[in-house]
């Protein structure tokens, strides 16, 4: 129940605020090139573990943790994303971090580890489109170049001054995972930077 | 911008990343006593070197780990990065840990707690 109110009250406030869809583009462009929107409800764990009980942890979430920083695997929906040498993020369908949380807490390796439940600290958006690419690097410091950041990589890094990660699903689709109370200024910050090439802010899925 | 390569993500920008000021200062442990001098020296008094500094260095907006650095204060020139935890392994960082005031001071010494004896 607590967990709902949470949900409610914190979730997706940056798009609940505003009335969607938005779109912003250029009078000479007819479609929007870039979509926008939220993952609604999208479970995240943050779990330290060293590398000594790493296998163990993959086994448990059934989805490999990544052997190396900046990489991310994907299994069945669920995504482990690499944050560290010591530090992964879980990404679990809706209600899927409860039970998660649960197996890892109630395993004979829970000592060792610490799983903490994010979900309501960091806010899920999922952006596509042809020029999507260039549209991030407006912001973003990394080298977005196809060839350089591909397909299951994932990076931390700041898009303009917002602390987020970043994930590569295709060539031009990405999840920007970014903090809560940061998602207000970055979808501000994106229908700007949007605009000339149009953009599309749509409600969740 | 200096071009910073982190231990775990590779080069980043400056920007990324903060300074954590002096590397290598050992705290006095508590069960050894020293004079109020020798902790003050400890806390308050920082090395202020022009050429080869060790730093300590965090990856802020990537993976917020802390590691070091041994950076020339005139060229801006990384010479070495290690992690916490290590001492520098070039001549120039070795050289630059050996010089400093704080290898000979009190509160290092004091860092050390005694080895225990076999009853």
């Amino acid at each position: 129940m607590a967990e709902n109110i949470s949900r409610a009250a914190f979730g997706s406030a940056a798009f609940e605020k505003r009335r969607l869809p938005i779109i912003k583009k250029p009078e000479n462009i007819e479609v929007a090139q870039i979509e926008l929107s939220e993952i609604l409800h999208l479970g995240k764990l943050n779990i330290r573990c060293n590398s000594i009980y790493r296998d163990k942890v993959s086994k448990l979430i059934q989805c490999d943790l990544p052997l190396e920083p900046n990489y991310m695997s994907n299994k069945a929906g669920r995504f482990a994303i690499s944050l560290g040498p010591d530090e992964y993020l879980i990404l679990a369908e809706p209600g899927g971090e409860n039970q998660l949380e649960k197996i890892l807490n109630s395993s004979n390796i829970a000592k060792h580890i610490s799983v903490v439940n994010v979900s309501d600290a960091f806010c899920a958006i999922l952006l596509s489109g042809k020029k999507v690419r260039e549209f991030l690097s407006k912001g973003c410091p990394i080298d977005l170049d196809p060839n350089s950041f591909q397909e299951n990589q994932s990076v931390q890094c700041d898009i303009a001054l917002a602390n987020v990660i970043l994930l590569c699903l295709e060539e031009n689709e990405f999840i920007c995972i970014c903090r809560t109370s940061f998602a207000n200024y970055l979808l501000d910050w994106c229908c700007d930077a949007g605009q000339e090439f149009g953009i599309l802010v749509t409600k969740g899925i | 911008m200096l071009k910073i390569k982190c231990p775990y993500c590779g080069y980043r920008n400056e920007s990324e990343f903060s300074c954590g000021g002096e590397a290598h200062i050992a705290r006095p442990a508590v069960s050894n006593k020293i004079t109020d001098s020798a902790f003050c020296e400890y806390l308050f008094m920082r090395e202020n070197p022009k050429g080869v500094f060790l730093e300590r260095w965090c990856h802020t907006s990537g993976c917020r780990r802390w590691f070091n650095i041994a950076r020339d204060t005139v060229s801006h020139e990384i010479y070495e990065i290690y992690l916490m935890g290590n001492t520098p392994k070039t001549v120039k960082g070795k050289k630059a840990y050996q010089a400093n005031w704080r290898r000979t001071s009190k509160a290092e010494a004091a860092s050390k707690t005694p080895k225990r004896t076999k009853k």
